[in-house]
């Protein structure tokens, strides 16, 4: 409740990070689907990483003692989140081809 | 049209001048109307939405010719870059185009902003202009320190999301100039290859 409370500005956030990456998205993509598939990775990845940031940061500053155990989840969740992003979010390779007829 | 052979791209400065203009503008011309609307509704929406966090105060150009010249490289800078560097954030406002214009507006009508030791200066007020009043003025001094130290921090995070609104502008004139970076003749279609759009 605190951390909520204290930190009401960061309800904004998400306008932010939703905008920016379907805008992002678009400048990259012409094809609705693709647009939508980019923009959701981006919102995924910053909201992993910027809230796993934040949690980290959160428990260290009420909980000092704390300090193993919140780098511990630290690595784990960085080693998660490659993990999932590789799978989840690995990008197609282009078959493009090298050579010109 | 955006379409143009593999390696090349056709540029449309007329499309990528009308979404600076207003973002989202240059692709509807093209055709690109979804596109278009979305560039017009995530940035209007990010700039005004970050102006009324900063209650209407945080866009302006000051005329800063009377504070203490800035220096690059031995040389003074020019008055329009010095009144820059004195207002950083308005070099990325001013990329959302017409909605940032007032402030130039009120940047070519308010009075310099006095010296920072002049004993006057917290009581100073920029007078109303005739046409935009004291939207996109520079606030005076009372006016931001009363915002910054009751806002709750509201007032910085809106100069932030109209700066971000602006610079992401940036990215849709580029997409309007010469399409999107990744051309769906350089992706494997799973689809009858469209037209752009």
């Amino acid at each position: 409740m605190t951390l909520f409370a204290a930190a009401s500005i960061y309800w904004n956030l998400p306008i932010l990070l939703f905008a920016v990456s379907l805008v992002y998205s678009a400048t990259r993509h012409d094809r609705w689907d693709r647009i939508l598939k980019e923009a959701a990775t981006w919102i995924l990845r910053m909201t992993f990483f910027l809230g796993g940031l934040g949690g980290v940061l959160y428990v260290l500053s009420t909980y000092p003692h704390l300090w193993p155990y919140a780098a511990a989840i630290g690595i784990v969740g960085t080693i998660i989140y490659y993990a999932v992003s590789s799978s989840l979010f690995r990008k197609r390779v282009v078959s493009t081809p090298t050579t010109k007829p | 049209m955006i379409v143009a052979p593999p390696g090349q791209r056709k540029l449309d400065p007329l499309a990528a001048f009308l979404s600076y203009l207003l973002p989202g503008l240059g692709q509807i011309i093209q055709g690109r109307i979804g596109k278009g609307v979305l560039y017009f509704v995530c940035l209007y929406g990010l700039f005004f939405y970050g102006l009324s966090l900063g209650s209407w105060k945080n866009v302006w150009l000051g005329d800063y010719s009377l504070q203490t010249d800035v220096q690059v490289a031995g040389k003074k800078m020019p008055s329009v870059l010095k009144d820059l560097s004195y207002r950083r954030e308005f070099a990325g406002q001013f990329w959302i185009g017409i909605a940032a214009w007032p402030a130039l507006v009120q940047y070519q009508t308010t009075e310099p902003l006095p010296r920072s030791e002049d004993p006057n200066k917290e009581s100073w007020k920029a007078k109303p202009n005739t046409l935009f009043g004291e939207y996109m003025q520079t606030p005076a001094e009372s006016s931001l320190n009363k915002l910054q130290r009751d806002g709750d921090k509201h007032w910085d995070l809106g100069w932030v999301f109209t700066v971000i609104a602006g610079v992401l502008n940036i990215l849709v004139i580029y997409d309007a100039l010469s399409g999107p970076m990744v051309r769906e003749e350089d992706e494997p279609a799973r689809k009858p290859t469209r037209g752009a759009g």
